[in-house]
C-alpha cells in the first residue's frame, strides 16, 4: 500500500471509529462541564488528539474507552488551563442555570427538573451516573476510567440517585 | 414495610440496586423477596428517565472539518491561543486546498486521471460519507438527489445514510452512500458515463467497480467485496435511463 493510501485507510479508520462514538464523546464532555460551548471546544481539542495518537490504539473494539478517556483528560486540562490564566474563577463557572433553562430538547417539565437535578449533583457523584446510565459503563470499567475501586463506584452511584431522587421530591418530602 | 421491619438483606440490597439496578449480585435476593423486586423496577424505570435527561442533541460530526487540520500542525497550536473556531476552519480549507492542488500539478507530468481514479479522489474529498450511520435520509431529498427518470432504489439497496449530487468527469451525478454489511458502499449513479466493460479499480483499501448499464454507468466502491457483490445486481435493476 503506498503512503496516499495508507494515509486514506488511517482516515477512514478515524472515521469509522469516531463516527460510532461522537455522540458519546459528545455528551460525556457536556455532562462533564456542564457548558455547550466549553464542550464543544474539549471534544475538539480531543478528537484532535485522537486523531494525532491514532497508532497507539492497537484494537478498535477498545475505542470507545480510548477516546471518553481522552474527553476527561481535555476536560480536566481546559480547566487547568483556564485556572492558569486567569483569576476570576467565578466567571469560569460553568453556567449551570442558564444552560438548564435553555431546555435541551424536549418541553417535559419531569424531564426538565431531572436534568436540572443532575446538573446540581457534585461532579464526583455526576460523572459516574453518566458512566453507568448513558454510556453503559460497568462499575469496574468506572472505577477504571476514574482511577477508583469498586466499592468507591458503588457509594457514588448510590448517592447520585438518592440525591436525586431527594432533589426531585422537593424540600418538603425531606422535612 | 418499612426500614425497621425489612427482612435482614434488604438494606444491603437496595443499596446495590441503587447503585447498580441492572446488576445480578442480587438476583438470589430479589427471587424471595418481592418488596425489593418492585424497588428495582422503580430504579429501573427512574433510570430510563435519567438515560433520557442525558441524552442530549449533540452537533453532527464533521469529519471533512476535522481532517482539514491534519495537513498543518501548526493550527493546532494557533488555536490554543484562541484563533476563532471559523478563522481556523477557514484556513484550514485553504490549506487543505493548496495542498491538493499541489499533488495535482507538480508531478512530473500531468495525465487525465482515470474514472476510477476520479472516484477515489472525490470519496476521499467527501471523506465525511464514508461512516458508519444508521440514520437514513430523509425520503424527500432522496427523491431530489436521486429522480426516477435516473433511478428507483427499494428497501433491498439497504440504509442509504448519504445522499448528494456530486460532479463526477464534469457530470452532476447522485452520489449515495449504503450501509453494506461490513461498512459504507459508495454509489455513483453516472447516465452519462459510457463504459465498454466492467472497469475495477482500488488503492489497497477500497475497491470498487464502474459497471455499464445502458449508455451510462454505475460505480460502486466499498472495502469488502461481498457488499460490492449484493449490491451489483440490485443496483443495476434500480436505475431508469436504459428503459
Amino acid at each position: 500500500m503506498n503512503s496516499n493510501a495508507a494515509g486514506r485507510a488511517r482516515r477512514r479508520r478515524f472515521e469509522r471509529i469516531v463516527g460510532v462514538f461522537h455522540q458519546d464523546m459528545h455528551r460525556y464532555a457536556l455532562w462533564l462541564c456542564r457548558d455547550r460551548a466549553i464542550a464543544e471546544d474539549v471534544v475538539q481539542e480531543a478528537l484532535l488528539r485522537a486523531w494525532k495518537s491514532l497508532d497507539a490504539l492497537r484494537e478498535d473494539g477498545a475505542a470507545k474507552s480510548w477516546l471518553l478517556t481522552i474527553v476527561r483528560r481535555e476536560n480536566a486540562r481546559w480547566f487547568e488551563r483556564k485556572r492558569l490564566d486567569t483569576v476570576d474563577v467565578d466567571g469560569l463557572t460553568p453556567a449551570q442555570s442558564a444552560e438548564v433553562s435553555e431546555k435541551f430538547y424536549e418541553s417535559d417539565e419531569q424531564l426538565d427538573a431531572l436534568r436540572a437535578a443532575i446538573f446540581e449533583l457534585e461532579d464526583a457523584y455526576r460523572e459516574p451516573l453518566v458512566l453507568q446510565v448513558l454510556l453503559g459503563y460497568s462499575t469496574q470499567e468506572i472505577g477504571d476510567l476514574m482511577d477508583l475501586n469498586q466499592g468507591a463506584v458503588l457509594t457514588r452511584l448510590h448517592r447520585a440517585r438518592l440525591q436525586l431522587k431527594a432533589m426531585l421530591a422537593g424540600p418538603e418530602a425531606s422535612s | 414495610m418499612t426500614g425497621a421491619d425489612m427482612p435482614r438483606g434488604c438494606d444491603e440490597c437496595r443499596e446495590r440496586i441503587s447503585a447498580d439496578p441492572g446488576s445480578e449480585y442480587i438476583n438470589g435476593h430479589l427471587e424471595a423477596c418481592p418488596a425489593c423486586r418492585v424497588y428495582r423496577d422503580e430504579m429501573l424505570a427512574f433510570d430510563a428517565d435519567i438515560a433520557r435527561a442525558l441524552a442530549v442533541p449533540v452537533p453532527e460530526f464533521d469529519a471533512a472539518a476535522l481532517h482539514a487540520v491534519e495537513f498543518d500542525d501548526d493550527i493546532f497550536a494557533r488555536r490554543r491561543q484562541g484563533v476563532p473556531g471559523s478563522a481556523w476552519l477557514a484556513l484550514a480549507a485553504t490549506v487543505l486546498l493548496g495542498v491538493l492542488i499541489g499533488f495535482r500539478y507538480t508531478g512530473e507530468e500531468l495525465t487525465a486521471p482515470s474514472l476510477g481514479e476520479q472516484i477515489l479522489a472525490h470519496i476521499d474529498h467527501e471523506s465525511g460519507s464514508m461512516v458508519h450511520s444508521g440514520q437514513a435520509v430523509g425520503s424527500e431529498r432522496l427523491a431530489r438527489i436521486v429522480p426516477a427518470s435516473i433511478a428507483e432504489l427499494g428497501p433491498e439497496t439497504g440504509l442509504v445514510t448519504y445522499a448528494q449530487s456530486c460532479v463526477i468527469n464534469g457530470h452532476s451525478v447522485p452520489h449515495l452512500v449504503v450501509q453494506g454489511e461490513h461498512g459504507p458502499v459508495t454509489i455513483l449513479l453516472m447516465p452519462h458515463e459510457t463504459v465498454a466493460e466492467p472497469q475495477e479499480f482500488g488503492d489497497g483499501v477500497l475497491q470498487g467497480i464502474v459497471l455499464p448499464v445502458g449508455e451510462g454507468s454505475i460505480a460502486i466502491v466499498g472495502e469488502d467485496p461481498a457488499d460490492l457483490d449484493r449490491l451489483r445486481e440490485t443496483m443495476k435493476n434500480s436505475v431508469n435511463w436504459q428503459t
